[in-house]
């Protein structure tokens, strides 16, 4: 079935024929600075890009106050049943949420995914100047979350707050991809949309019409 | 694949200014949010960084593809090699029988339409299911897409109400958000039932091994995550050398293509996880013939952001169909002589004003306009140029010029014709095409020489 890898191969060492000897230096990578701000500034902008995208942001104290916040919003969203990702903080939050069907996605089909009324995940990192949340999910099930359930909401500590797509806001990204970890690194940004038809943006295309972040600031004990 | 210029489509564009007016409208609106997103950056810096990526991954393209197979192969991938767009079709029908498919669920991917999947796939019993949005709309209308990055822009809300009327029998609405949900409902099921995904590749890492695909509905997140088996289809220019290299085009992609700071979804795969199969179809089909020339090498640097046809002023009025293959705009008038050959699509750099737009406004800095006159050249000393009808009309007015007396018959025949043309409406073959969206200024009744005979 793979015969062609030779062919492909000898055809483009053919066509660069003419750069053969030559000596072409790797650009030197262009690494962005990660400016000194306060960490509620950089909250401060994060809430403003997240919400140009039709996403909601909210600060919360700590990881009671974050479960308090959070009932609320998915009251306000009539959210009866929730799918939560493998991952610890996520885990934390949903057991301290109280009068939900909350669910481990892992022991989900897709069919009941798909019928979850919200997805729980954590953010490894959280990018101010784009409203964004960097998500790992090594595993089948998890991977559906962001897309499957109505309602996305993602939880994060504080000190993954980054200015910007930077070597260290991009860390989790890059240990996940020269480790063994298998499955997707997704940057979210915002609710799912399209704009196919006359260019009218739409939310909830096909993944979650309603994206919130809730960013925690005290670190808990002992961390 | 059809390729050739497609001069009716031009005509059908002219005589619908309706459906042009939309397009450029819509275009112009893209190009206005581009150039705000431009602004919030240091883009320049930006698109020479991007350049010079792209220039070291095409000038090490061997050893990068087999440095990636490695990677991707470490991480539970199976590479699988295409040096023809036949064998990139075979590998992928292979797959879906081996897994027993009779579905395929489908994001947005170019080479998908440069090798007319679809088609190949219908033909093998296998239902090709299109969901992006704009490739939905195109998918079940039964055409192809006229953008890279807006399928179905030529359409109106009203052309999309009527036709979700027709073929999913809602009632007719014209609200874009109706439309999304009813498409969103039915390609849910579709999902569900596929038991293989398959997307198109925006950057292949090969240090790492791992694919980044963009996009902004979430189709491309679930066409790669709910079926057990994905696939993805990649050009071989799609390799970038290093994961620090991506935030570059990360910040240029979405800005170029959309006007966006960052696409929705930026998915970055890591390998098969437990339960899950994946492969990766890395297609030539020609690319190596624009790998071969120096002159078009650069061609290949392109991210498919569709910005050189936003400000296109061929494209904006003509559309994208014109171009007859899967590429449209300055970059297909480029690459699409190449990939499908000059005896086939020869008159395509042609189709350009050279007014260096597309240069100005490409995120890696191609220097199409160049490419354009270097292929016109290439195209006329191949005799792929022009149809043998205008060829024998240059002839014959190389004929006629070669004396004044000739000369001077064969001006006064053409005024007398024009005008005998102008009255009755009429004139034949291609003259007739041209004229049938312009009016032909009334030829004057006597040559300049004779009018000066007479009165000096």
């Amino acid at each position: 079935m793979n015969d062609g890898r030779a062919g492909v191969l000898s055809a483009v060492r053919e066509a660069l024929e003419d750069l053969r000897g030559q000596v072409h230096e790797e650009p030197v990578p262009r690494e962005f600075d990660e400016p000194n701000e306060e960490p509620k500034e950089l909250f401060r902008q994060f809430a403003t890009e997240l919400g140009a995208l039709q996403g909601a942001a909210r600060l919360v104290h700590d990881r009671a106050a974050c479960a308090a916040s959070l009932s609320s919003y998915l009251r306000e969203r009539n959210v009866r049943s929730i799918a939560v990702q493998s991952s610890p903080l996520a885990q934390e939050i949903a057991r301290l949420l109280d009068g939900f069907d909350v669910s481990q996605a892992v022991a989900l089909d897709r069919v009941a995914l798909e019928r979850c009324d919200c997805a729980l995940l954590e953010a490894r990192s959280l990018l101010a100047d784009t409203g964004s949340a960097i998500v790992i999910m090594d595993n089948g099930h998890d991977r559906m979350l962001p897309y499957l359930p109505r309602t996305c909401v993602i939880v994060a500590n504080i000190a993954s707050l980054h200015a910007t797509l930077t070597p260290q806001s991009l860390a989790c990204i890059r240990d996940a991809a020269t480790s063994d970890a298998r499955g997707e690194a997704l940057i979210v940004s915002g609710p799912s949309r399209t704009a196919d038809i006359e260019k009218v943006l739409v939310l909830g295309a096909h993944g979650p019409q309603a994206v919130a972040v809730f960013t925690i600031e005290a670190q808990p004990a002992g961390t | 694949m059809t390729t050739a210029f497609d001069r009716k489509e031009v005509a059908r564009a002219f005589q619908h200014p309706s459906a042009s007016g939309v397009l450029a409208s819509t275009l112009e609106r893209s190009v206005e949010a581009a150039h705000r997103a431009h602004d919030q950056v240091e883009w320049e810096a930006l698109r020479s960084a991007a350049h010079d990526i792209k220039a070291y991954a095409i000038a090490n393209l061997d050893t990068l593809l087999m440095q990636f197979e490695t990677q991707f192969t470490a991480r539970g991938g199976t590479v699988l090699w295409a040096p023809t767009a036949s064998d990139g079709v075979a590998h992928l029908l292979d797959i879906c029988r081996r897994h027993g498919a009779t579905s395929v669920v489908k994001g947005k991917s170019m080479v998908s339409e440069e090798l007319a999947i679809n088609e190949h796939l219908a033909s093998a019993g296998i239902e090709p299911v299109e969901t992006d949005l704009g490739e939905y709309i195109i998918q079940l209308a039964g055409q192809r897409p006229s953008h890279i990055v807006g399928p179905a822009l030529h359409l109106s809300r009203q052309d999309v109400g009527k036709l979700f009327a027709t073929k999913l029998g809602i009632a007719y609405t014209e609200d874009p958000e109706a439309l999304m949900l009813a498409a969103r409902t039915r390609l849910r099921a579709r999902y569900m039932q596929a038991q293989v995904g398959m997307t198109g590749v925006n950057f292949a890492v090969a240090e790492t091994g791992t694919i980044a695909v963009i996009e902004n509905e979430g189709n491309g997140g679930l066409s790669s995550s709910v079926p057990p088996v994905h696939v993805f289809l990649m050009g071989i220019e799609k390799v970038i050398p290093r994961l620090a290299d991506l935030p570059i085009f990360l910040r240029i992609l979405a800005r170029a293509a959309t006007g966006q700071k960052i696409s929705t979804y930026t998915h970055h795969f890591l390998g098969a996880e437990p339960g899950k199969t994946i492969y990766c179809i890395i297609v030539d089909a020609n690319r190596t013939k624009l790998l071969a020339d120096p002159k078009t090498r650069e061609s290949l640097y392109c991210i498919r952001c569709g910005a050189c046809l936003n400000v296109c002023p061929i494209y904006r009025r003509a559309g994208g169909f014109a171009y007859g293959g899967a590429y449209a705009g300055p970059i297909g008038a480029v690459i699409t002589p190449q990939l499908a050959g000059m005896e086939r699509a020869g008159e395509l750099p042609f189709v350009s004003t050279l007014c260096g737009a597309c240069q100005d406004e490409c995120p890696v800095k191609i220097d199409l306009p160049h490419q354009l006159v270097y292929l016109r050249h290439k195209a006329v000393d191949g005799g792929h140029a022009r149809s043998s009808v205008i060829n024998r009309g240059i002839a014959m007015w190389a004929r006629a010029m070669q004396d004044l007396s000739s000369y001077r018959r064969s001006v006064a025949w053409l005024r007398r014709a024009a005008a005998i043309g102008r009255g009755v409406g009429w004139y034949p073959g291609v003259l007739g095409a041209w004229a049938r969206n312009r009016t032909l200024p009334q030829p004057p009744k006597q040559s300049f020489k004779e009018w000066w005979e007479r009165t000096r």
